[in-house]
């Protein structure tokens, strides 16, 4: 009896809280250095922390120790808008109604060596990775369109926040001289919490008087678990051709949940299962006069896979994620990298996310190497409220939630990294 | 005296012999020298740049150096002089002096000769990469010529023409040179062909070769992969939110399909994936080429495709080949076939919009008019003929009996299940229904399934009759046959059915722009089929040129284009002149025209009226030429070195729909003091007459452009341009009211409306194969709005802003490169001014919290494009 009601429980609070935005259960990282961020998360064939995630096969270090640590900065901003129309009723653009922005950081750390037995060269990395990000906070704001002068009904908020880190163990091995397998083991944890509210406005008070003007929703979930990573590859002169396979699985622990509605509500063992991602990369080093590298990659998540057992009517959508990075080294020994995505959202069918990356890079005193990677994802959508309609009967009647129409979305994603890189 | 003179004889001769005899010491006492005189004289020395691993590993350095010296080598560079090596990291004077006497440098040569080509020809082929826009698909045949040149000897003065940037007197000047002298053996004769331009000679000698040795037997192969997401434009993007804003306020189910089809327009880029493969078959003909494209425009209803193509071409020689799958024909001035789902104005068949004529295989993005069947190209003696045979699914716009109102170029393109979803709305809209309350019974049918709902059988041909070098007469001719028939509107009144009701008081003003362009669509008279026959006389004589093609569409009206064209050393004439009737309604038309088919119609100018408001694509994308009767003249002429009039053109012309006369003028000026620095100062005019019963003004408009390029250095490139545009507009009879005493209607009397625009532009060659190029552009155009000419496309403005685009093209490898834009454009509306200078209360004060409802609407675009070329 009580699983059946903490089932019910769970659905109406969803139902009520079904929110639909990029990236819910967070952004998995395909980029953490320099280099990597401004190749467009293409730096997978070397000892990287990129490859320990998507191409373990490769990662050995040319020779000696290899530490690697950044400071990563990430800021997206939003502006969410409702059409605006001229004189003659044609559409002339968007009204900018909210600005939410939001700035996260990592600090990524990794370490590698190689170790030569023979024929066989054996590279071994430990790193510590934020794997999946998840630190946005949304504001809305809902208002009577009818209205020529909108009136400002209810201000909504979704905030999530937390990471998923992986504490990893990478084995790369290369033998008869073109081959490479490796493995990488992830030791997982973190925590995601959520934060949802309705606050009502003295105008939407005043238009439907509510006995309660402020719902709200928050939830935490504890994170743990294991992630495996296989690669194999081939490596000639000119081309290296790789493939992995990552698999994360079930990471949730305890989920806790207090609603102003619906009361609290746990789950000691709560199920949370990620995705798995296959990728395929293709590295080219042409003689075109100047020292330079290109790189493909492909990466395919199977977020149709996705299972959470707090949110059962989750449905997310497999996507595909093509990125190219090229690499100059000029004989002056300056570095220009660049680098195109294009990478689909899980959330929203059809939207498609393309982004432009540059950086460059230096070495100084023979063993240290600095990196800088920037990243600008500009995207424009248009997707439903925060919260549906049902969230909002407890405050409005009928005639007024019809009002709600899509909103149009322009998103500015800028992340930075800085690393340094040492040779020892 | 004769003592004295023969003792200095025999003084020099003594002095002679010594130096002689010391010269021999020399020989033998210098090892370097003695090497010199043997036949090898690298002989024990290491040949860097052609020698294996093993070898470079080998050298007296440490063995980090000489890994160092092995990469820049297999991943940098060939050495071009033995002073590179200071270039390799790690090399210090020491090791390099112990290198100077073991190695030597000997400059590399590629083996293959395509290779070779690919590394002269870069430039021109990174330029030939992205023009696919103003050259859709043609460019694909010149890369082919680039990579094999075909050999001058067996062309004719078809095929001299087919190439970019040379005029018939060009082809001609050749043709009968080869006609004369029997062959033409190297560059320099070439060069000295009486006739030929140098213009018309620097175009032409990367395409072609003067024997058969050197061609390249090799299985090539050309892949594209193309990404843009760049926007709409304002009229694409309105014709389809002005069913979405109206159908996006009812039930939630209309409000996600809403926010699913803008997301489309919004967020779905175009991406074309282009495959060709060629090699030669010495032994069953000349050449096999297998071509295939993948591609969807930006925003297509579509998951990987909205167009594909593929197909097989077999050369049995230069001038007799087959096509299997897609073609394209392209025949005289492209008055009667010419397919291509691109309008291109002002398109002379000259200089940079030239038309290739003949048969190509097509892996060009045209999708509506595209050829899909078998077509064959054959010349025997003095007769060339083409056949061909099409059965394709096309996209049109259907009448309510099943009959068919127009072809469209459907971009962006909705699935016939969406439409369906739309035809439901539009009821809704129609009959003042909510969306809940419509009994599916009752639905009139608005907006229809238009993706592949005409099939089309297409069966034509081309005879030419060649009587003398670069002198034809020609018959072309295709009979179309159709699974419906097509039915047109009478008049305006009938013309009304087709607006929403909603608007009509409205609409009833823009009725006279439903005029007989309209009026005059083709009607098959309950007939399925269409056929449009003609022909064509090519003459030269000396340095002019002649070429005039008449077409005739049966049960409908006929059309003429002529054009005559003279060039000297310094300049050239072009003239030009069409007349094409209203009733010539040839869908595979593409002449010489100013503006497109349906330009100030009812179609462009209130589409957001229609029911359904896909009409707007029988205007948006439409490829074919407005019917108009008209002289053209253009010169280029070069005044003195440093002064030239680049392009210069006047135009006099009346539209035939209505007879409105209009003009057009433009002129380039270059002056050019030093090679360095370049001033442009060009002007354009154009004039409209309106004479009807409605209103009888004149509108006008000027664009004036300075610009200033100047060379920092070999490295940089460094512009400015200033452009002013100004427009007088009359008053619009369907904006405005008559003026009459104490009426409270709005009237418009005329407007003028002016802007400024001002461009920065850097570019900068880091290397021979890596290039930027950025741009920088300001334009306060409140009322008005610009045109730029940006990189390779062109760019419409309205308001003020800005924009700044780069583009970095690099050639990663002789086979490789990428071409890369990224494009950012902030500006704001008009409206916004005009409210704010309404009403003060419209601008937002922040320190009163005070947010009016339009303070904020602003817009901003970013596109990008991505170009991945792979040649082999």
């Amino acid at each position: 009896m009580k699983k059946i009601i903490i089932t019910v429980m769970l659905l109406i609070s969803m139902l009520a809280f079904s929110a639909s935005f990029i990236e819910k259960y967070g952004h998995m990282n395909s980029s953490f250095t320099g280099r990597a961020l401004a190749l467009s998360g293409n730096d997978l064939f070397g000892a990287s922390p990129e490859a320990v995630l998507f191409n373990p096969a490769f990662a050995l270090p040319e020779d000696g120790l290899k530490i690697i640590f950044g400071a990563n900065v990430l800021r997206l901003s939003e502006d969410r808008s409702f059409p605006a129309y001229s004189f003659f009723d044609n559409l002339i653009g968007y009204q900018t109604y909210v600005d939410n922005t939001h700035y996260n950081e990592e600090i990524p750390l990794y370490a590698a060596k190689s170790f030569q037995f023979g024929e066989i060269t054996l590279g071994t990395s430990l790193s510590y990775l934020p794997v999946i990000e998840m630190n946005y906070t949304f504001y809305e704001e809902i208002r009577d369109i009818t209205d020529p002068e909108p009136n400002k009904m209810a201000v909504n908020r979704y905030e999530i926040s937390g990471a998923l880190n992986s504490f990893g163990l990478s084995l790369g091995v290369n033998f008869l001289e073109n081959f490479h397998v490796g493995y990488t083991l992830g030791i997982l944890s973190g925590e995601m919490t959520t934060l949802n509210s309705i606050e009502l406005t003295p105008y939407g008070e005043g238009v439907n008087p509510s006995p309660d003007p402020t719902r709200s929703n928050t939830s935490t979930v504890a994170l743990s678990g294991v992630m495996n990573v296989f690669g194999a590859g081939v490596n000639f002169k000119r081309f290296a051709l790789a493939a992995s396979y990552r698999t994360i699985g079930d990471v949730a622990g305890k989920y806790d949940s207090l609603d102003s509605t619906d009361g609290e509500l746990a789950i000691d063992d709560a199920t949370l299962i990620y995705p798995p991602t296959l990728t395929v990369a293709l590295h080219y080093r042409p003689r075109s006069g100047i020292f330079s590298t290109m790189s493909l990659s492909y990466k395919k998540t199977m977020w149709s896979e996705f299972e959470a057992d707090f949110e059962k009517d989750a449905q997310f959508y497999d996507t595909d994620e093509y990125s190219l990075g090229v690499e100059h080294i000029f004989d002056t020994g300056a570095i220009f990298r660049f680098g195109v995505f294009y990478r689909e959202n899980y959330e929203i069918d059809n939207l498609a996310e393309t982004g432009i990356t540059l950086g460059t890079g230096f070495k100084f005193l023979e063993r240290f190497s600095f990196d800088l990677g920037m990243e600008f994802l500009p995207v424009r959508y248009e997707t439903m409220d925060l919260f549906p309609e049902s969230a909002y009967d407890d405050f409005f009647d009928d005639t007024i939630t019809d009002r709600i129409s899509p909103d149009k979305i322009q998103d500015y994603r800028l992340k930075a990294a800085f690393t340094l890189g040492m040779n020892f | 005296m004769r003592q004295v003179s023969i003792l200095l004889l025999i003084l020099l001769l003594f002095t002679g012999l010594t130096s002689a005899a010391d010269y021999d010491q020399d020989i033998v006492l210098d090892p370097i020298s003695e090497r010199i005189r043997q036949a090898d004289p690298f002989e024990g020395l290491v040949d860097l740049n052609n020698t294996d691993f093993d070898a470079v590993m080998s050298l007296p350095i440490s063995e980090e150096l000489a890994m160092n010296i092995w990469k820049y080598r297999e991943f940098h560079s060939y050495f071009d002089s033995f002073y590179d090596l200071m270039k390799v990291e790690g090399m210090d004077v020491a090791s390099f002096l112990s290198l100077k006497s073991v190695v030597y440098i000997k400059a590399h040569k590629e083996e293959n000769y395509t290779t070779q080509r690919l590394q002269s020809l870069y430039y021109i082929l990174a330029n030939q990469s992205d023009e696919e826009g103003i050259q859709e698909g043609v460019t694909d045949e010149w890369t082919d010529f680039l990579l094999t040149p075909f050999n001058i000897n067996i062309g004719n003065y078809a095929m001299f023409l087919n190439f970019p940037n040379v005029s018939p007197v060009d082809a001609y000047s050749i043709s009968m040179k080869l006609k004369d002298t029997g062959s033409i053996s190297s560059m320099r004769s070439l060069r000295n062909t009486q006739g030929l331009s140098s213009y018309g000679y620097r175009n032409l000698r990367n395409f072609v070769t003067y024997s058969d040795n050197e061609y390249d037997e090799r299985l090539h192969f050309f892949g594209q992969v193309y990404f843009d997401t760049s926007p709409y434009l304002d009229d694409e993007k309105e014709m389809l939110a002005s069913v979405i804003e109206k159908y996006d306020t009812e039930s939630a189910d209309h409000i996600q399909d809403a926010a699913f089809l803008r997301n489309y327009l919004e967020t779905k880029p175009a991406l074309m994936t282009k495959l060709r493969l060629r090699k030669s078959l010495p032994k069953f003909g000349k050449e096999i080429k297998l071509g295939g494209l993948m591609s969807r425009a930006y925003g297509d209803d579509f998951d990987i495709t909205k167009n594909s193509k593929i197909f097989l071409e077999y050369r049995l020689d230069d001038k007799n080949k087959i096509v299997f799958g897609d073609f394209r024909l392209a025949f005289g001035h492209g008055l009667i076939m010419e397919n291509s789902d691109f309008y291109s104005p002002r398109k002379t068949g000259f200089g940079f919009s030239k038309r290739i004529t003949g048969l190509i295989g097509d892996t060009s993005r045209t999708d509506e008019f595209k050829m899909r069947g078998v077509a064959a190209e054959m010349n025997l003696g003095p007769i060339s003929t083409v056949l061909f045979y099409s059965d394709d699914k096309k996209d049109a716009l259907l009448n309510a009996d099943g009959s068919v109102f127009s072809y469209i170029v459907n971009k962006p393109a909705l699935s016939n299940e969406h439409l369906e979803i739309l035809n439901e709305i539009a009821n809704e809209i129609a009959n003042g229904a909510s969306f809940e309350d419509i009994d599916p019974a009752d639905i009139e049918e608005y907006i229809f399934p238009s993706v592949d709902v005409l099939h089309e059988q297409n069966v034509g041909g081309h005879l030419r009759f060649n009587l003398y070098e670069g002198n034809y007469v020609a018959f072309t001719g295709y009979h179309a046959m159709y699974d419906r028939h097509f039915e047109r509107v009478e008049d305006a009144e009938e013309f009304g059915q087709y607006i929403d009701p909603e608007e009509d008081d409205y609409a009833e003003k823009l009725l006279p722009l439903a005029n007989n362009e309209i009026f005059y669509m083709y009607d098959s008279q309950g007939e399925k089929s269409r056929t449009v026959m003609g022909g064509e006389l090519g003459l030269n004589i000396a340095n002019i040129s002649f070429l005039g093609e008449y077409g005739k569409l049966i049960n409908g009206g006929d059309a003429v284009v002529m054009s005559l064209f003279t060039q000297y050393n310094s300049f050239y004439i072009l003239a030009l002149y069409r007349d094409i009737d209203v009733d010539f309604d040839n869908p595979y038309s593409r002449p010489f025209a100013e503006n497109p088919k349906f330009n100030d119609t009812f179609f462009e100018k209130a589409s957001y009226k229609f029911l359904n408001p896909f009409y707007g694509n029988v205007f948006y994308q439409s490829p074919g030429s407005q019917p108009e009767q008209g002289l053209y003249l253009e010169t280029r002429f070069q005044l003195s070195r440093n002064l030239t009039i680049s392009r210069a053109y006047i135009d006099l012309w009346r539209r035939k729909a209505d007879n409105r006369p209009s003009l057009r003028f433009q002129g380039d000026l270059e002056y050019r003091p030093i090679f360095a620095l370049r001033i442009n100062f060009k002007q354009k005019f154009l004039w409209n007459k309106l004479d009807n019963s409605d209103a009888r003004s004149v509108s006008n408009s000027s664009e004036t452009t300075i610009r200033i390029r100047g060379r920092l250095s070999q490295y940089d490139q460094l512009g400015f341009e200033y452009m002013y545009t100004y427009t007088n507009l009359p008053p619009y009879p369907y904006l405005s009211n008559p003026a009459e005493a104490n009426i409270d209607n709005m009237v418009v009397g005329s407007e003028k409306l002016f802007g400024h625009l001002y461009t920065v532009t850097y570019s900068r060659h880091f290397t021979k194969t890596f290039d930027m190029r950025m741009d920088i552009t300001f334009w306060d155009s409140p009322s008005s709005s610009m045109w730029d000419w940006e990189d390779t496309n062109i760019d419409f403005m309205s308001g003020r802003g800005y924009k700044f685009w780069i583009v970095l093209t690099d050639w990663l490898s002789p086979n490789v490169n990428v071409k890369f834009k990224f494009w950012y454009k902030k500006f704001a509306e008009t409206e916004h001014y005009v409210r704010a200078w309404w009403n003060d209360e419209l601008i937002a004060d922040p320190a009163l919290e005070l947010y009016p409802y339009l303070s904020s609407v602003r817009s901003s675009e970013t596109a990008l494009k991505v170009y991945l070329n792979i040649l082999y």
